[in-house]
């Protein structure tokens, strides 16, 4: 091996984990596996590509990570000796899927066939199938199917935990999924307390807990614990700006209490839409859409015809001047919300994305102004 | 029948000492804790009262223990408070009358003792707490004597001598427990976890006492001038961390009952380093590494902070992140930001200096607020194909921010930008793209143009009708070879004259080239998950500009050999490709191999070779 290639890939790769997750940190370990890749060294192209798929996965730029994922397990399947795994793919597998089953263009049958092969892959280095059920029930909380998930749910229950289980955080977050598949709110929350409650936490728990407790709260009628959350969500949640799904929320939220400017504070600092297809063709964007739809109609029924926006030069809608017309902008969320919505239908053979467009056209009932946390006045300096 | 639980006191503490405190060590930071607030509830009663707390170490004779004896002049403990504080597990003295749990930090501060298992924590490091205590409550109050054993059992008793009002702990030390015990040991701990408080901690060791804290909080000093105070402070943190710091900054919100100072580091911190911050609280040391407690952009100084108001969490080594943490957060956001903003009008020269050192945390303050980017903006240093220059000097140069916000891309491009007199930014770097789209919202009359190749290649010029024919055959074939490579061809005339071609890709095609690389060695389940990803083609995602400016493209449009030209089309694609720092994929270096193999064969044919 070449020792100072070597060196190269690792500075390049020690400087990606030294950044925060984002756009910048994945850009390096690219450049670390190109570097690698030319000058031919397949061993160091596979460890580049390893953080490299981490890097991809944890700063939402999944598409990234598809190739070199797939290019690694290959390069596994060809050559187990050269390429020693120590179980960081079958982990990174988990992730993967993860992934991929929020692309409608990739069909369900396929998605099975991922799952399948993951478990198979799963049980020959001697682990359990739970982590296989954990995403089959999350691909039936996608498909909004309440009956699959009730069948899936004892049986991911039932699986031994084992070294490829999710962290008890995130299991805790399954379950808070699962009931919200089953639109029970109260065991939904009772699932999510101690992650509330601050027990249970790991990279991504509390942050997408506090995001998803939201709607069912102010279902409940309990605004104050749900702008508590609120408070504690945005702040983690502003530190990305590719937390779409987070960022969804959030807007929806402060659209039901009518807080706007936040609202849309928050639609331009994590506006996912200047992105290539496959970036932009995926669940978090259908959530973004639906609730910019909401936050836009909500403007427009208080009277508002026109609004000024720093909006990234790429969106389709997009206005040089930055002024932006409030209905115009509400019928390009719904139609990208529908268009987006129809193609997992589609996908899934069923209505539960226009189902739950229709449930998100009701909001309007639910808005309910609350006030935000007080703002300090403690400006005094020394 | 209800019977009640039998707890296993020695158990429990082993539990807290090994999981819930950091260690051994923080029984002397209980002993203090108690001590102070005991004396804090005696100044409620006698304001005068100064308090003292006396701590003397007694090394061991011929094969005795080392032991502890810890005395506080406060206020001392009565016969029911005895059995109520010491010797119920969970129950602490600053909690009201039957308040229940909830209620317990809303009781204002004076009694913060965590007497309940506070003093127990000593049963980490003896096998014996002898506590003597004489109540100041009632001057005929008498001297109990109370013996707590690790077993859960304790006896009390009445002393026929008096002492003065206040308490006494003694404890002897446990076998393989004696470095708690020496001299420099208590030393340094009490000097560490009550080097703030009010009021004086002696420790005696061998005939030497020393008051541990003496000098009291130094930004709570008063001295002849600003410049004095900083270098105090600076001073302090020398002494404190080991490092010379930048600046020191001092800190203070009466609203949350905070104060302290803030050290500017001298070096760039790791982003993803934690923050570790040094946090007392009531005076009293609660961390060395506090988390949570400053604004996530202000990783470029560490504080030392006193605060009356916040929460620790049971462990006491950290802090509940609750509402008070939140508004302690932004009060202490909101100073940094006026010391930074201070600096600009006050020291621009130092300012300079500051932004070299820390330039990512001023980004990405710069990116969360407007008045703050207006100030820094034209400060911050960015590369552009004309050298690292502040966005004051580009803009006063020119008057469209031009900017790549990708690596690759910014490669390609600055040599031919620099050809044509373009200076281009690269924004590649962390936060550098997402600060120059703001430019125009933030600063009337500021424009900005994303440059792309295919944006410069705007610019280029076309060539004649006739250039046009010259090259035709050149162009249509070159069209032919590279369509496999997802790459059209288009001929114009650019500067530099010396690049023959400029490879020019749209922002996803590294994406796309991924996903092809993946799949070309990928198994059919992989192959058809990456082709339904990547979706049905849509063209090419690549642009190749031959530059008919160049003398190799002009000789290479008048070559009619079909042969000869597919090879040099193909070796010119592999040329601008690694010009551009893209990897080849498997198609690509083949047809490498393949075209270096043709062009050696054909370049020994020309002369006259291949006779054996």
């Amino acid at each position: 091996m070449d020792g100072e290639l070597e060196g190269q890939v690792r500075e390049l790769l020690r400087r990606s984990e030294g950044l925060e997750w984002g756009p910048t940190r994945v850009m390096l370990a690219e450049e670390a596996v190109r570097l690698a890749d030319r000058h031919g060294d397949a061993k160091l192209g596979y460890e580049a590509r390893q953080v490299l798929i981490q890097a991809a996965v944890f700063s939402d730029l999944d598409e990234r990570a598809v190739g070199p994922f797939t290019w690694c397990l290959a390069a596994q399947d060809r050559d187990p000796k050269r390429f020693p795994d120590g179980h960081t793919l079958l982990w990174q597998y988990k992730w993967i899927i993860g992934s991929a089953d929020e692309w409608p263009q990739i069909p369900l049958e396929r998605l099975h066939a991922m799952i399948d092969d993951m478990e198979a892959r799963h049980r020959q280095a001697g682990f359990s199938a739970r982590s296989a059920y954990r995403y089959r029930l999350g691909l039936a909380g996608l498909m909004h199917d309440a009956a699959l998930g009730r069948t899936l749910f004892p049986k991911w229950r039932s699986a031994p935990r084992d070294a490829m289980a999710d962290c008890p955080a995130c299991e805790r977050n399954v379950e808070v999924r699962y009931w919200n598949l089953l639109g029970d709110d109260g065991r939904l929350l009772e699932a999510a307390a101690p992650i509330l409650g601050g027990a249970l936490r790991c990279t991504v728990v509390p942050r997408i807990t506090y995001a998803e407790v939201l709607l069912p709260l102010v279902r409940l009628g309990r605004l104050d614990e749900a702008m508590a959350y609120h408070e504690k969500g945005h702040r983690l949640s502003a530190r990305n700006t590719r937390w779409v799904e987070d960022a969804a929320r959030h807007i929806r939220f402060l659209t039901l209490t009518d807080h706007p400017v936040r609202a849309v504070h928050m639609l331009e600092s994590h506006f996912p839409f200047p992105h290539d297809p496959i970036a932009a063709d995926r669940y978090p964007h259908f959530e973004f859409a639906l609730a910019a739809r909401f936050l836009f109609e909500r403007l427009g029924a208080a009277g508002r015809e026109t609004i000024k926006l720093r909006l990234h030069p790429s969106f389709p809608a997009h206005q040089e001047a930055g002024r932006y017309d409030v209905a115009l902008l509400e019928s390009w969320f719904e139609a990208e919300a529908r268009r987006l919505g129809g193609l997992f239908d589609a996908r899934h053979g069923n209505d539960g994305f226009r189902r739950w467009i229709d449930a998100n056209l009701a909001l309007k009932e639910l808005v309910r102004p609350f006030p935000l946390k007080p703002a300090r006045s403690d400006r005094s300096s020394t | 029948v209800d019977y009640p639980f039998k707890i296993h006191l020695r158990g429990i503490i082993d539990l807290l000492s090994h999981h819930l405190y950091s260690g051994p060590q923080v029984f002397l930071r209980e002993l203090l804790q108690n001590g102070v607030d005991a004396i804090r509830a005696r100044q409620q009663l006698e304001p005068g009262h100064a308090g003292e707390i006396a701590v003397e170490v007694i090394e061991p004779r011929g094969r005795g223990r080392p032991a502890l004896a810890f005395v506080d002049d406060g206020i001392g403990l009565t016969d029911e408070e005895i059995h109520r504080f010491l010797s119920t597990i969970g129950e602490s003295s600053k909690r009201g009358d039957g308040a229940g749990a909830g209620a317990a930090w809303e009781r204002p501060v004076d009694f913060l003792g965590q007497f309940g298992i506070g003093l127990l924590s000593c049963f980490i490091v003896c096998d014996e707490i002898v506590v003597l205590t004489r109540s100041a409550r009632r001057p005929e109050a008498p001297t109990i004597e109370w013996r707590g054993r690790p077993d859960g059992t304790y006896s009390v008793k009445t002393l026929d001598q008096s002492i003065a009002p206040g308490t006494q702990v003694y404890l002897t030390c446990k076998t393989g427990h004696e470095e708690f015990f020496t001299p420099e040991h208590v030393r340094e701990s009490a000097a560490r976890y009550g080097g703030l408080l009010p009021c004086p901690v002696r420790v005696a060791a061998g005939g030497d006492t020393r008051t541990v804290n003496e000098e009291g909080a130094p930004w709570r000093r008063r001295f002849e001038s600003e410049r004095e105070r900083t270098e105090g402070l600076l001073e302090y943190g020398r002494n404190l961390f080991g490092i010379d710091f930048f600046d020191a900054v001092p800190l203070r919100s009466e609203s949350c009952r905070l104060d302290g100072v803030a050290f500017v580091l001298p070096f760039a911190p790791s982003p993803a380093a934690r923050q570790s911050h040094r946090v007392y609280l009531k005076d009293m040391l609660v961390s060395e590494n506090a988390e949570g407690l400053l604004p996530d952009w202000a990783f470029f100084v560490r504080c030392v902070v006193n605060t009356e108001a916040l929460r620790p969490t049971a462990s006491r080594d950290a802090f509940v992140d609750d509402e008070a943490l939140g508004d302690a957060r932004e009060a202490l956001g909101e100073q940094l930001r006026a010391y930074l903003l201070g600096l600009s009008s006050g020291d621009p020269r130092r300012l300079r200096r500051l932004i070299a050192l820390h330039s990512l945390t001023i980004k990405a303050l710069a990116l969360h607020d407007d008045e703050f980017y207006r100030l820094f903006v034209d400060w911050l240093d960015f590369e552009t194909s004309h050298g690292t220059m502040t966005l004051g000097e580009y803009r006063r140069r020119n008057d469209v921010v031009r900017f790549v916000p990708d690596l690759d891309r910014f490669r390609q491009i600055a040599r031919v930008a620099l050809a044509q007199g373009v200076c281009v930014i690269n924004a590649a770097y962390t936060y550098d793209a997402e600060l120059l789209a703001r430019l125009p919202s933030v600063i009337e009359g500021a424009r900005i143009e994303l440059v792309e190749p295919s944006v410069l290649a705007q610019g280029f010029e076309d060539p004649t009708l006739d250039e046009r024919d010259e090259a035709f055959e050149l162009v249509r074939l070159a069209d032919e070879v590279l369509a496999p490579y997802q790459c059209a061809v288009e001929l114009k005339k650019f500067f530099p004259e010396g690049l023959p071609a400029l490879y020019s890709t749209d922002p996803d095609a590294g994406l796309y080239r991924s996903l092809d690389e993946a799949k070309e060695v990928s198994n059919p389940l992989w192959s058809s998950v990456l082709e339904h990803l990547a979706g049905p083609s849509a063209g090419p995602h690549a642009r190749l500009f031959l530059n008919y400016l160049n003398p190799m493209i002009r000789r290479m449009a008048r070559v009619r050999d079909p042969a000869l030209l597919r090879r040099t089309v193909e070796m010119l694609y592999i040329q601008s490709l690694l010009l551009g720092h893209q990897p080849l994929n498997t198609r690509e270096l083949t047809l490498l191999n393949e075209g270096l193999i043709g062009l050696i064969e054909w370049g020994l044919a020309a002369q006259g070779g291949g006779h054996d």
